[in-house]
């Protein structure tokens, strides 16, 4: 192999071997200024959305905001497994996970705060939005003069309504339409035990402190482990773990289902919290290959990972979206199948809903979030091309993007990409990653203490 | 029970190398590759790194024997579904035209299972073909000190059908590539 070459000279000064550290003078000690003014930009524009269109910020910055929460999230699921697996392949790699995990506890409490302030405009459960539904029912019917609103019009509920209530009396369809709203409200009132703010909010915070903490404590692990070189700390990290992860699926599922199912209240899937588990761990594994092929092209990662951890790395982005596609199909195959109006209304709004405005989105889904990824990353040659597999990479973190916008902005109403949900996406992500540039000042990007780590750098893949 | 014959023709077949560490038979089995030989193999107790490339071997090709089985089994299902729901005994199943693109999702479970059980069907059979599985017996077996193979021992054993082969030169190539012991091993010929 050409990579096994000796070419680490520039990662370090140490006699013995590279340090892996980020020198003062290389353009890494300062991108997280770069992020930090994208991200402030980005902010700029979404504080703007805030002020002209107060309903469509939430859902903007609901997508942007869980785009670059599930990068973190999804680095935390990997370091936890590697912990939990004894795996020794990925420890060099283990620590550019660890950096996009540590800033958890710092960066998302605080720019969750927009989401809490908007929550009325976001949940149809909070009010706000069914008070809007009933008028726009009245005018569907034409019981009075007012037109329908154009954002109604372009949801599609017009359209949706069956051809042969329009036909029958007003009085009879009104009836109809009471019954139906009835019958929705008791879905939600059902559900009002869980879904109230006090207690989603109440929610929120212990996912965030259990993230913050599990983070916390593995990040110290780790780093304290390049200093002491102490067993223990693996020995604490492994045991540890089980207790870790299902910490990470509880919350996980649980903040799945509390901001993202409940933006439609009356939809119903069980499957929802491991559907969003697996665009998280496809996207960390896609964005851990991009993140560290940069950081191995600047001469900061030496020989730590090479063709073999890549190739281990495209396994698993492979297996990630045959798992992705699983339960994507699992969750619409079900649906689809029983044909219950209650449940398909969800895919209708991808579908025919909305105008079909979504249709394209949801077609792209499945070509080039499964169909070509899977036939492109299926050869063992491409996982072990660094350009091929990086292109396959940069497929699957755009698609995670599209696939965020396609979970969140459906419930907002037709797909109209607006400089606001842009602004949202970068000014969360930049401040995001100016926090994880940040953290990587002042460690190893190798856990240079890890016992273990010889192991990982004489991997072979058979 | 009739005696056999007690001047039997015998003829070398195999040749058995034996090493004591894993290094030892890593350089030799480079050396064995550089001289050109093909029909060789190493037995060792654990997965020696870096012995693929020692022995110079190309990657397997089971993959491509697996995805003919698994396309074939994609392919097969798709025809079967077809064939039978939507031509032989059109069957209207949920409001959809029978054969109609609306029913590929209920075809989806079918055409994965079938995928993947031929794709098992062909990485079992597969692997049998390539390693010449089964049979029942291999020269090497005749060698009491094999046995050491699953536990402290290292071995590479070099067939006497490999054009290379000669019978003195090859043990000698052995022998100087630092073997623990040479045996030649013979079979009769029938």
């Amino acid at each position: 192999m050409s990579t096994k070459g000796k070419q680490s000279s520039q990662a370090g000064d140490g006699a013995n071997g590279p340090n892996y550290r980020i020198p003062a003078n290389s353009p890494w000690a300062g991108a997280w200024k770069i992020a930090a003014a994208i991200g402030v930009v980005g902010l700029a524009i979404a504080a703007y959305g805030w002020a002209t269109d107060k309903d469509r910020f939430p859902f903007s910055y609901l997508f942007g905001y869980f785009v670059s929460l599930s990068l973190a999230l999804g680095a935390l699921f990997f370091v936890l497994v590697l912990y939990i697996t004894k795996a020794s392949w990925g420890i060099s790699v283990r620590r550019v996970a660890e950096l996009l995990m540590r800033p958890i506890g710092q960066v998302f409490p605080l720019l969750v705060i927009p989401l809490v302030l908007t929550m009325p405009q976001l949940f149809p459960w909070m009010g706000a939005k069914h008070a809007v539904q009933e008028t726009t029912s009245e005018q569907r019917h034409g019981t009075t003069e007012k037109k329908a609103s154009p954002l109604d019009e372009a949801r599609g509920l017009a359209s949706r309504e069956p051809a042969a209530l329009r036909d029958l009396p007003v009085a009879s369809a009104t009836r109809m339409d009471k019954a139906e709203e009835a019958h929705e409200q008791k879905i939600v009132d059902h559900k009002r035990a869980w879904m109230n703010k006090g207690f989603v909010i109440g929610r929120l915070i212990a996912y965030l402190l259990i993230w913050w903490w599990l983070s916390d404590r593995y990040f110290v692990w780790s780093s304290e482990q390049d200093k002491t070189k102490a067993f223990e700390n693996t020995v604490a990290a492994q045991r540890f773990s089980p207790a870790a992860l299902m910490l990470f699926a509880v919350t996980l599922t649980f903040f799945a289902f509390d901001w993202l199912l409940s933006l439609n209240a009356t939809w119903y899937s069980t499957i929802f919290g491991v559907y969003i588990f697996a665009q998280t761990s496809l996207f960390l594994m896609a964005s851990l290959i991009l993140i560290t092929l940069v950081l191995r092209k600047s001469g900061l990662l030496g020989d730590a990972v090479n063709v073999e951890h890549y190739h281990d790395m495209g396994k698993l982005l492979f297996g990630w979206i045959v798992f992705w596609s699983y339960i994507a199909f699992a969750q619409f195959f079900l649906i689809w199948y029983s044909n219950i109006p209650e449940e398909t209304a969800w895919f209708h709004q991808r579908w025919s809903d909305n105008g079909g405005t979504w249709k394209v989105t949801s077609l792209a889904l499945v070509v080039m979030h499964f169909f070509v990824p899977f036939w492109f990353l299926l050869s063992r040659n491409t996982k072990r091309r660094l350009s091929l597999l990086a292109a396959g990479a940069v497929c699957m973190v755009v698609m995670h993007i599209v696939e965020v916008y396609w979970v969140v902005m459906p419930n907002f109403g037709p797909l109209q990409p607006n400089i606001v949900d842009l602004g949202c996406l970068l000014g969360v992500l930049g401040v995001y990653l100016s926090a994880v540039f940040y953290g990587m000042r002042d460690v190893a990007l190798v856990p240079v203490g890890d016992p273990r780590l010889l192991r990982a750098l004489d991997f072979e893949n058979a | 029970m009739e005696a056999r014959p007690t001047s039997r023709r015998r003829t070398p077949s195999i040749i058995l190398a034996e090493y004591k560490s894993a290094h030892d038979v890593l350089h030799a089995a480079e050396k064995v590759r550089d001289a050109g030989y093909v029909r060789w193999d190493t037995h060792t107790p654990f997965p020696v790194h870096g012995m693929d490339r020692a022995m110079g071997l190309r990657d397997s090709r089971l993959g491509w024997i697996v995805i003919v089985f698994a396309l074939t089994g994609l392919t097969g299902a798709f025809a079967m579904m077809h064939w039978m729901n939507g031509v032989d005994y059109p069957t209207v199943v949920g409001d959809k035209p029978p054969g109609a693109p609306q029913t590929l999702p209920s075809m989806v479970p079918i055409l994965f299972e079938l995928t993947i059980l031929l794709s098992a069907f062909g990485a079992v059979l597969g692997m049998f073909h390539l390693n010449r599985l089964p049979r029942h017996h291999h020269p090497v077996f005749e060698s009491d000190r094999f046995r050491l193979a699953s536990d402290d021992r290292f071995f590479i054993s070099i067939e006497a059908d490999d054009p290379k082969f000669d019978v003195d030169k090859t043990p000698a190539l052995l022998a100087g590539a630092h073997a623990a012991n040479v045996e030649v091993i013979e079979e009769d010929v029938s």
